[in-house]
């Protein structure tokens, strides 16, 4: 059986957030509901990516800062749900059955790291509201021509189930009330593919990769490099492994 | 929008209606047009070619047939880097990112890549890995400083005085290759310095004979300078060759690069001259002494010691690590002063032989400007007009630069009439009719909101027709006056490349277009048949003749053939007529038209003019079916047709410039005709800038404070309009997911320090402001930003910014050495969006 | 029916008549609610739990009473309490109940709240709290019941000889009830403080401090409500001021450990600072209103007024600001864990670090993804918790007046 696991590698991520919208593209998240994110140091209320710094003109370096599930070995949300939705496969991944959430949010409260997001509304709803912001004057009007698509939602038209549960479905297509997060695309993974978040990373800042393969591209690079996890000191084992960035710029020396 | 076709029918809103009635409305308006002012009146542009030769070909291949004036959106842009016309003959060149690999230095002046080039940026991270130090130079700490190995912060606009700084010392210290310069460049030429121009073979006494001789078997566009030899013997420079062999005796030759000489000229004057490295010695040692340029691109007096070493250490990493690559970005160059900045820049790869070989040089990225070769058989009309006529004739659209047409003020200056080439166009009755396609200009160019006016009717030149063809309901789709649904991208065939990739690809129709929107073939067919039956039934047979140069017979033939298959329009023709026509019939035959004329694109790639003396065949067995399944390399005439500029003249000795489609060399041999890259401009209008040679000038004397001197000290920043990470400039500004990126919120960047100055703070909603526009946003301080700069995140609709409008503060300057010559998208005048200064004030929202 | 009716006094039904229509209101929120989503709330992803869990916690210390009286007279023969020793443990069950109720509307979907039973996790804590209260609800049903029968019997007027056994009976039952009770009866308040304290990645509740302190606020909460409801039912009679006396003093003790076991934490946290300090400073500046004056004013009030004014006035003031008090307390269970976030990074720029944001949940606002979400409940979540709250004293009230009114 795998152990999978996922580097981020600062050093090599540029901050350009294809991620994150990839990821929102392929698993129909509405705008501004992600499930994963990468901003430059963050300021209070300031999310834009492309320009954030702290310190003191010139000396501003950023740092990425990415949030993304860490599919815990250990993980805290599988032990306090209480109907068993959320649960961690022998390969590592920690999914939630969607349909037998009853939407309790104790897994929030537990996960420390704030990775899993609530259906606060039907998605759609969501959607609803962010294209109402675009304060659109004329928005497409359907003609007679039948070609377009009516019901047409972004998102993987697909969904998938692992031994019978439903862990994978376009969001935009799934009904307010339960909690999601990231599945680290299991029906990409159970197809031999990677998570889509690394297939499209432009620095390739994010591997992914198997840890009992001692050839893997994970296990050469995490026997070289120093990488740390997040809030280890909980016993919670992350899965995510983040190289921390160290090559910044010398500026005026 | 997208339901066909809408028409402006009053002040308050659209009509919708049909494609029928929208295309015959259109075609009545620009047959008006043409009839009452010419068809030069009509004005059009079509953006980032490289991003659609079919479809944007396809307008072109329509202004052709009408003879409208196209305006070269590389200059229109901005994105015309104004140095390399005067420096190298070409419009622009650059490495392909792959080349990055090979760099062991990389210079990045005033280009966010992570932002701007965000898949490319990739190989600065593989190049950095594989040993390249990387250095970015700018004015504030852009994203890609994160992934470089040095930052160094200089003030906006003072790249020349850094360059030149560094010049000093390599020159001071014999850090330069002096076989390279000797060879390929005009450092050995000589120059008089009675009256600045260069000397040339025929006015020497001792080689006008000879010159005379050479002179025949020369091309015209190009001109004899003469060099010294150590023995103090003159020699005639060989354009037509990049070595050291003199031309006269055959014989290998050393000119010298140093010193003071006399001449003897025809008429027996003896004049003082000297090459031109030695002027080049003599500026640096005088004016960019490392302590005055610290002193000129510190930001802050007390670090000025700090940057006298950064200088020295610059120098000797340029002149130590090999191969070295420049990035020179775009917002560098958009300045009143841009092309001495790049010509400054270029000093540096020039003097260390960083040109022509691989991941070396200096390159410019902005847009996807680059037509691959020359694409006539498809954009112009010539081949029927041939089939016609049954005599070799040409039939193509005529040009337009966008600032000439913007700047109504300036074609009215004394400097105007002093310097303007006549080559420089300007139709008789002005222009009349705007046609948008791909692009946004009332958001994206409304430079001093000139075009509002104008589409308002209220200024001196006002535009009486506006057509869009769009995807999406822009700014400029409400000020016109008819709207034309276009098919998208994967709705339609197209023929792709870009510049910083040497491929070709095309989008193939993955889906039908949405509603009733069309592919842009079938609307610039449309408009060609019915604009040429109107003018063939309303027209006499004369002014069809006075206005068109056609004869009627000849203007509704050619219509008949503007999809390249005319079979495919006796279909469709055949269809109407028998009341079979639908929307998908027609779509069906625009798409078989297209892939017919993405195959004549391909086959005028097969035998092109590379440089002088070079034909390649760039598209040596790449076929449309191939493309099909995956993109292809461009046979480039280089060793596995890698993208390295000026492999050809390094390493074949071919003269420079090589072509710059799709003009012929002659165009552009001219502006280098040494047949070398040129440092030393001696056109008149340089030696009255005091430009001969490379010099760092503040970018406000010569363009605001000249013409507004009341404005000196009186706006405090420099205002820049930056690239979004999240949207191609104002493509998809009503784009949800890209909305929610920026928080729904212009933003507006200043330095926390200068902030508190002015009494703001991050959240403030403030306006920007200066004599001809404002723009408001919300307010995010950030130390990264330079404590002398605004920036605006750029992009915004105006819808988005309480109907101001981020480009109303830029103005369309015109330099008076972009005038002199006129080669569309060459040499031309360029836009400069960061000439601008501003003030900020907070407003309450 | 009219008999039922005639019992309550036309005071009494306009009390019941407002709390009947707040009921009502709740509903009808809920309603809207189901029909929304929880969008409604002002919960989100950052703050997934906030009023209706607190005043979960709050009811489940409610339910204490029962505890109190019945270990008392069983176990420590605290004989003076056997009056009120029925109706208390009635409070229990109406209490338990509408703690477990009071969870209905913060669920996503509650009409999956069975797969809690066809898929229980024994890891988490939620299930069982759900064991530990449907348990003591059972039990807390017993004591009513056991208490009821000899009450029922006087009055049907049964012999004196009948109502002896059936009261002898009734003390046996109660006697071996009540060490089955007091474990349970810990229990709830335990295992719910347990589904707090688990969480490793919460600094305000991780550890053992809760349990006690959960503890402690039952105290204060069950004796308050057996207070009030006694006077409500039974009036401060000369009787029974024995009785009342006793609570009180049992209502100032605990709200006096209660006030000790949380402030010495607050020290504790004041001490070392850090998050634990930025959780103070949450607590006395944003949460003002009911740290100093909901659960430091109300509770020091609460003690003196139960110590000093032993007349009914004082019993009812003394109860009613003990309970508010520590809904406040209850209250401020959530914010200081929310809004402190452990997952850090470093600021490349200086040694200070700061929270990995959390994306918001919704396109309501211009921001979406932030480390620091200002939560007051929404006017639905007021109105469902009010009537919910209305719901349960109108139930307790009617059973209360049914079952033992008469004496």
């Amino acid at each position: 059986m795998p152990r999978y696991v996922m580097i981020i590698d600062l050093n090599k991520c540029t901050g350009c957030r294809t991620c994150m919208v990839a990821c929102a593209m392929k698993n129909g998240l509405p705008p501004g509901i992600f499930w994963t994110t990468v901003e430059w140091t963050p300021i209070a209320g300031v999310i834009q990516a492309d320009r954030r710094s702290t310190g003191n003109y010139p000396y501003t370096p950023m740092t990425p800062v990415h949030n993304i599930c860490n599919h815990c070995d250990n993980p805290p949300c599988v032990k306090v749900c209480p109907v068993g939705a959320t649960y961690k496969r022998e390969d590592g991944l920690v999914l939630i059955d969607y349909e037998r959430c009853i939407g309790c949010r104790y897994c929030m409260s537990a996960c420390p790291y704030g990775v899993r997001t609530f259906l606060w509304e039907d998605p759609e709803k969501t959607l609803e509201d962010a294209i109402r912001r675009t304060r659109s004057s004329n928005p497409y009007k359907a003609g007679e021509n039948k070609m377009a698509e009516p019901d047409y939602v972004y998102g993987d038209p697909v969904e998938y189930r692992d031994k019978g549960r439903l862990v994978h479905k376009s969001v935009l297509r799934l009904k307010r009330g339960i909690v999601t997060k990231c599945t680290w695309c299991v029906e990409r993974i159970d197809k031999g593919l990677k998570p889509v978040c690394v297939e499209v990373c432009v620095g390739r800042a994010r591997i992914f990769g198997d840890l009992d393969d001692p050839n893997s591209e994970v296990s050469q690079i995490l026997s070289r490099k120093n990488a740390v996890r997040r809030l280890e000191h909980l016993g919670t084992e992350p899965r995510v492994y983040y190289i921390p960035k160290t090559n910044w710029p010398k500026v005026l020396e | 929008m997208r339901k066909a076709a809408e028409l402006r029918g009053s002040s308050e809103g659209f009509l919708e209606t049909d494609w029928d009635t929208a295309l015959d409305c259109a075609s009545k308006a620009l047959a008006y047009i043409m009839r009452r002012y010419g068809p030069s009146s009509i004005a059009f542009t079509i953006q980032v070619p490289g991003t659609g030769y079919m479809n944007k070909g396809a307008l072109m291949r329509l202004a052709s047939l009408f003879g409208w004036s196209s305006m070269h959106a590389y200059p229109l842009n901005g994105d015309l880097p104004t140095f390399w016309a005067p420096t190298f003959g070409v419009q622009s060149e650059e490495l392909e990112t792959l080349e990055y690999l090979n760099s062991r230095l990389i210079l990045i002046f005033g280009s966010n890549f992570t932002v701007t080039r965000t898949m490319s940026s990739r190989m600065l991270i593989l190049a950095r890995e594989r040993g390249a130090k990387i250095i970015v130079v700018d004015m504030n700490y852009a994203s890609v400083s994160n992934i470089a190995d040095e930052f160094i912060p200089i003030n906006p606009a003072t790249d020349a005085a850094l360059a030149l700084g560094i010049v000093h010392i390599l020159i001071r210290d014999k850090l330069y290759n002096e076989e390279f310069i000797k060879t390929f460049t005009d450092m050995p030429l000589l120059v008089r310095l009675d009256t600045m121009k260069r000397l040339r073979a025929e006015e020497v006494k001792e080689l006008s004979s000879k010159a005379k001789e050479l002179k025949a078997k020369i091309p015209a566009y190009r001109d004899l300078f003469v060099s010294i030899d150590k023995n103090g013997r003159l020699i005639i420079i060989d354009p037509r060759r990049l070595d050291l062999i003199d031309p006269v005796t055959n014989e290998r030759y050393d000119p010298v690069l140093e010193g003071e000489y006399e001449v003897e000229l025809v008429d027996g004057k003896r004049i003082k001259v000297k090459p031109v490295f030695q002027l080049l010695k003599e500026l640096v040692f005088r004016d960019y002494t490392p302590d005055k340029v610290a002193k000129i691109i510190s930001p802050k007096p007390e670090w000025v010691s700090k940057y006298v070493n950064i200088i020295e250490r610059l120098a000797r990493d340029i002149a130590t690590l090999k191969p070295v690559a420049i990035i020179y970005g775009a917002s560098n160059w958009q300045w009143y002063n841009g092309d001495l900045k790049g010509r400054a820049l270029s000093l540096l790869v020039a003097l260390t032989g960083n040109i022509g070989r691989p991941g070396s040089g200096i390159s410019t990225y902005a847009g996807v400007y680059k037509i691959r070769w020359p694409m006539w058989s498809w954009w112009g009309y010539d081949k029927p007009l041939t089939m016609i006529r049954g005599t070799p004739s040409m039939r193509r659209p005529k040009w337009l630069n966008w600032s000439v047409f913007l700047n109504y003020e300036y074609r009215q200056s004394e400097e105007w009439r002093k310097y303007r080439s006549t080559e420089v166009p300007w139709p008789d009755q002005g222009v009349r009719a705007l046609l948008i396609q791909w692009w946004n200009p009332f958001d994206q160019h409304n430079k001093a909101l000139i075009l509002t006016k104008k589409a308002k009717r209220d200024h001196p030149e006002p535009l009486d027709f506006i057509m869009t063809t769009e995807i999406q309901w822009t700014t400029s789709v409400e000020y016109s006056d008819i709207v034309l649904p276009a098919a998208a991208w994967f709705e339609k065939y197209e023929l792709v490349s870009t510049p910083i990739h040497p491929y070709l690809s095309i989008t193939q129709p993955a889906h039908d277009p949405l509603f009733d929107s069309m592919p842009e073939i079938w609307i610039f067919k449309e408009i060609a048949v019915r604009t040429s039956k109107i003018i063939s039934e309303e027209w006499s047979d004369d002014e069809v003749k006075r206005i068109l140069g056609l004869s009627k017979d000849e203007l509704v033939k050619m219509a008949q053939m503007y999809y390249p298959d005319p079979d495919l329009q006796r279909q469709e023709d055949e269809a109407r007529r028998s009341g079979r026509w639908s929307l998908s019939l027609a779509r069906e035959l625009a798409n078989k038209a297209s892939e017919k004329a993405i195959e004549i694109l391909l086959e005028d790639g097969r035998n092109v003019t590379w440089a002088e003396g070079l034909n390649v065949n760039l598209t040596e067995g790449i076929t449309l079916e191939e493309l099909k399944k995956r993109p292809v390399r461009i046979k480039l005439p280089t060793p596995g047709n890698r993208q390295i500029p000026f492999w050809s003249q390094i390493n074949l000795r071919v003269p420079f410039p090589n072509a710059s489609f799709p003009h012929p060399i002659s165009a552009t041999g001219r502006f280098v005709k040494s047949g070398r890259i040129e440092f030393y401009k001696d056109e008149d209008v340089f030696i009255d800038l005091g430009e001969t040679l490379p010099v760092h000038k503040d970018p406000f004397e010569e363009s605001l404070y000249k013409w507004f001197p009341e404005d000196k000290g009186r706006y405090m920043f420099v205002y820049l309009t930056e690239n979004s990470l999240y949207r191609v400039h104002s493509t998809h500004s009503n784009n949800a997911m890209m909305l929610a990126l920026q928080d729904y919120q212009p933003k507006i960047y200043m330095n926390p320090e200068t902030a508190d100055r002015l009494g703001l703070k991050t959240w403030d909603y403030v306006e920007v402001y200066n004599r001809f526009g404002r723009v408001r946003g919300y307010l995010i301080t950030d130390p990264s930003v330079h404590p002398n700069v605004i920036i605006f995140v750029q992009g915004w609709w105006r819808r988005y910014t309480d109907g101001t409008h981020y480009n109303s503060p830029n103005y369309p300057w015109i330099k008076p050495t972009e005038i002199i010559y006129f080669t569309p998208g060459v040499w031309e005048v360029n836009t400069k969006w960061n000439n601008t200064l501003v003030n900020i004030r907070k407003i309450e929202s | 029916m009219s008999h039922v009716v005639k019992m309550f006094r036309p005071k009494e039904m306009i009390f019941l008549g407002l709390l009947l229509i707040l009921a009502v209101i709740g509903i009808v929120a809920w309603i809207y609610q189901l029909m929304q989503g929880l969008i409604v709330t002002n919960m989100r992803n950052i703050f997934p739990w906030g009023l209706y869990i607190a005043t979960f916690a709050f009811l489940v210390g409610t339910a204490a009473g029962g505890l109190i009286v019945s270990s008392s007279i069983y176990l420590f023969n605290v004989r003076e309490l056997k009056p009120i020793a029925s109706l208390a443990s009635l409070t229990a069950f109406v209490f338990v109940l509408g703690a477990m109720a009071m969870v209905i509307p913060d669920l996503g979907r509650p009409e999956r709240i069975l797969n809690i039973l066809l898929y229980p996790n024994f890891s988490s804590l939620l299930v069982w709290d759900f064991i530990v209260l449907t348990a003591y609800a059972i039990l807390s049903l017993a004591h009513v019941y056991i208490g009821w029968r000899p009450y029922a019997a006087r009055l049907r007027q049964l012999s004196e000889d009948k109502i002896a056994e059936l009261e002898t009976r009734s003390f046996r039952w109660g006697r071996i009830l009540a060490p089955i009770s007091l474990p349970f009866a810990v229990l709830i308040h335990t295992v719910t403080a347990w589904i707090f304290a688990v969480n490793a990645g919460r600094p305000w509740w991780f550890g053992g401090f809760l349990a006690p302190s959960f503890l402690a606020a039952a105290l204060v909460s069950g004796s308050a409500v057996v207070i009030l409801a006694s006077i409500a039912i039974y009036g401060f009679k000369e009787d029974l001021r024995h009785t009342y006396n006793i609570m009180m003093k049992f209502l100032a003790t605990s709200t006096a450990v209660l006030l000790f076991l949380v402030y010495q934490d607050y020290f504790v946290r004041w001490w070392w600072g850090g998050d634990e300090g930025q959780i103070l400073s949450i607590l006395f500046n944003r949460l003002w209103l009911t740290t100093l004056i909901g659960e430091f004013a109300l509770l020091f009030t609460t003690i003196i007024i139960a110590i000093k004014l032993k007349t009914s006035l004082g019993a009812v003031l003394s109860s009613v600001l003990a309970l508010l008090g520590v809904y406040a307390h209850r209250f401020n269970l959530m914010e200081p864990s929310y809004n402190v976030l452990i997952n850090k990074i470093l600021l490349p720029s200086s040694e200070s670090t700061i929270p990995v944001p959390i994306v918001l949940g919704d396109m309501k606002h211009s921001y979406w993804l932030l480390t620091f979400w200002p939560y007051t409940p929404s006017p639905i979540e007021i109105m469902i918790t009010i009537g919910w709250l209305s719901g349960i004293m109108l139930i307790l009230y009617v059973l209360a007046k049914l079952l033992f009114s008469r004496r």
